[in-house]
């Protein structure tokens, strides 16, 4: 085999090695491609329609919800079913990967206690697990897309721009809170009731519109911008520049700021399993 | 080539502040010297001190140890999981550890799956993975089960199909801890000729056991661990030797000594230690006696016994103790215990007053 000779040394400093365990853990994408779908397939063993389960609950989830909730706002169903469905996937992409990120691991808590891996692999596993689900879920976003009709041109895929955003702030995110959720475990409660409660105060259910413009809530609420990159280019919508410019900001800002964090705590991640 | 370096490595485990108990806390400062430590960031216990270690190729090591004395941490320090908290670490070479059987065993899936996916977790591509699968499914010797989802394996199953995957892939250092207890005759048969085979091509092994055979048998080394240190090492046999005669044997009994020393008691209680250490690392040089009527007044006046104290070497002048007991008049023995017929008479042995050496027939007659 004329593979390199993996090495171990620990003289090298903190921030190198964290560089160097992103790309180690991205290279080895077979395995946590592997995992990630394990991950799905292990949630539905022996059930007949397996993963399928993902997308059909969330089908009956729409159509209960968005007819529900149409007749409530008095709005046309055939304009709140696509707003509500392509929101509602969106939100579990979003809530998903914060709530599996604070696991991330503490999950694999076997794993790293046994052999040396790139510690991001376990978050590439989760963003993985995370795209796997979107892509289930999306077949009933096309669906609905396409039963209502809505039209589809180039800035459609601008959509894919803003998934991209999602994931890879789901990067820096996961593995920072990853280790801070291992270390201080009264934090991942704390997530999940505020990821509960951003799901009210994010327009998914409700209408972006019946706020005044540029309202605190908005504005101030990064999973709107993250929501709104992909939901108004489906819709046919323009996408406002800020929501760009704030996406940019916290991408850049998150991974300028968390390397340094991770690179600090990382080495003594195994200690706090 | 492959070589594992460490050296002055600390490992400490941190311990949440409430959860230390304040009494075990002191009582074990007192007794042990520091391995509970505090500092300003909160409490933690040395699970591994100052371990300096080489190993280079054709090294097969036998950790051993009781329960808690830092074997299983000290292979998860050559694997590389954890980082010392101090020291320096260099290891070259693709380390395979077979530390738990289960590692990244997916039991709903099948075997042939499941050797995919451990080829994954040890660094293997698909290809190198599918080229070995015919290798490995013969040496599991499982046959048909490899179909069948891995939850309706037995445990010595699961091990074949660990051990065949960990081997196959061909490491130059091979972690292992504990892991042929569950295999049948015949497998460890097979396990150790793929050892031999595999050490003479590559390189270093790691091994933690409690079975003297089975480190006997696969080692050409030895480490000797207690409390998170080393208290010895060397060939398989001198390792054994030390273990022996003060961890298992009938001269030092554990009760006794704590019943002669209540004062003790708390510091037991302290995971990774036990009393005969406690001997030779302090109570020797304390003065306090191992029972079995034996004093330590007695060697005042030997040489061996009072350099060894003055060298700080428990474990030698232990070793004193153990060949003069059988000449000490004063001296009870235990139960089970048997006089070692090659035992010499310690012609240099110089007596105190009051513990007078009986002569060798004595010594002969009295415990035959």
């Amino acid at each position: 085999m004329e593979k390199q000779i993996p090495q171990i040394d620990n003289s090298r400093s903190n921030f190198l090695e964290t560089l160097v365990d992103l790309r180690q853990g991205l290279m080895m994408y077979h395995l946590w491609g592997r995992l990630g779908w394990n991950d799905i397939l292990q949630r539905y063993r022996r059930s007949l329609l397996g993963p399928l389960w993902l997308t059909i609950s969330m089908a009956v989830l729409i159509g209960a919800l968005g007819l529900l909730y149409a007749k409530l706002f008095k709005v046309d169903v055939a304009e709140y079913i696509p707003f509500l469905a392509i929101g509602f996937v969106l939100w579990q992409l979003i809530s998903g990967i914060l709530l599996d990120g604070c696991n991330v691991f503490v999950h694999s808590e076997g794993i790293i206690k046994q052999i040396k891996l790139p510690l991001s692999l376990h978050v590439y596993r989760v963003l993985w697990r995370n795209l796997l689900t979107l892509l289930h879920n999306s077949v009933v976003v096309i669906f609905v897309m396409v039963y209502f009709n809505i039209g589809v041109n180039l800035d459609t895929l601008l959509a894919l721009l803003g998934t991209f955003f999602i994931i890879i702030n789901g990067g820096w995110f996961s593995f920072l809170i990853g280790i801070l959720c291992a270390r201080y475990r009264d934090l991942n409660p704390t997530i999940a009731s505020l990821v509960t409660l951003s799901f009210f105060l994010t327009p998914i259910i409700w209408n972006p519109s019946l706020i005044p413009d540029r309202a605190f809530i908005l504005l101030y609420n990064p999973f709107f911008h993250f929501v709104e990159s992909i939901r108004a280019p489906l819709l046919g919508n323009p996408v406002a520049v800020e929501t760009w410019w704030v996406l940019t900001a916290i991408t850049i800002l998150g991974w300028v700021l968390v390397v340094p964090t991770v690179s600090k705590m990382g080495r003594k991640l195994v200690y706090w399993l | 080539m492959a070589y594992i370096d460490l050296k002055d490595v600390c490992i400490d485990f941190p311990i949440p502040k409430s959860k230390l108990n304040v009494s075990l806390k002191r009582s074990a400062r007192h007794t042990i010297g520091g391995k509970f430590k505090s500092s300003v960031g909160g409490s933690y216990v040395r699970a591994l001190d100052t371990i300096t270690l080489h190993l280079t190729k054709g090294d097969r090591v036998g950790l051993v140890g009781h329960n808690g004395a830092g074997k299983t941490t000290l292979l998860r320090v050559l694997a590389g999981v954890y980082p010392p908290s101090n020291g320096k670490i260099r290891c070259k070479g693709r380390i395979a550890s077979l530390l738990d059987i289960s590692l990244g065993f997916d039991l709903e899936a099948s075997g042939y799956e499941n050797i995919f996916l451990r080829g994954l977790y040890l660094g293997l591509s698909k290809k190198q993975i599918a080229e070995c699968i015919d290798k490995i499914s013969n040496f599991t010797n499982l046959g048909d089960y490899l179909s069948m989802p891995i939850r309706t394996y037995s445990s010595g199953m699961l091990m074949r199909l660990a051990f065949a995957i960990t081997t196959e892939v061909e490491p130059d250092i091979i972690l292992m801890d504990e892991w042929i207890s569950v295999g049948d005759a015949r497998f460890m048969e097979q396990a150790k000729e793929r050892l031999e085979s595999f050490i003479s091509t590559s390189s270093i092994m790691g091994l933690a056991s409690h079975s003297e055979d089975l480190i006997r048998s696969t080692c050409n080394k030895a480490i000797l661990l207690g409390q998170g240190e080393i208290l010895a090492q060397g060939s398989v046999e001198e390792v054994y030797h030390h273990y022996n005669f003060f961890g298992s044997s009938a001269f030092f009994d554990i009760d006794e000594y704590i019943s002669i020393h209540p004062d003790l008691e708390a510091s037991m209680s302290v995971p990774g230690m036990a009393p005969w250490m406690h001997f030779i690392r302090y109570g020797i040089f304390e003065g306090r006696s191992p029972g079995f009527g034996i004093s330590l007044e007695a060697f005042d006046n030997d040489p061996v016994f009072t350099s060894a104290l003055q060298s700080r070497n428990g474990l030698a002048a232990a070793e004193r103790i153990e060949n003069i007991a059988p000449f000490l008049v004063s001296f009870v023995p235990p139960k089970g215990w048997r006089q070692n017929k090659e035992l010499r008479y310690p012609d240099e042995f110089i007596e105190t007053e009051g513990h007078p050496l009986i002569s060798i027939e004595d010594s002969l007659a009295k415990y035959s």
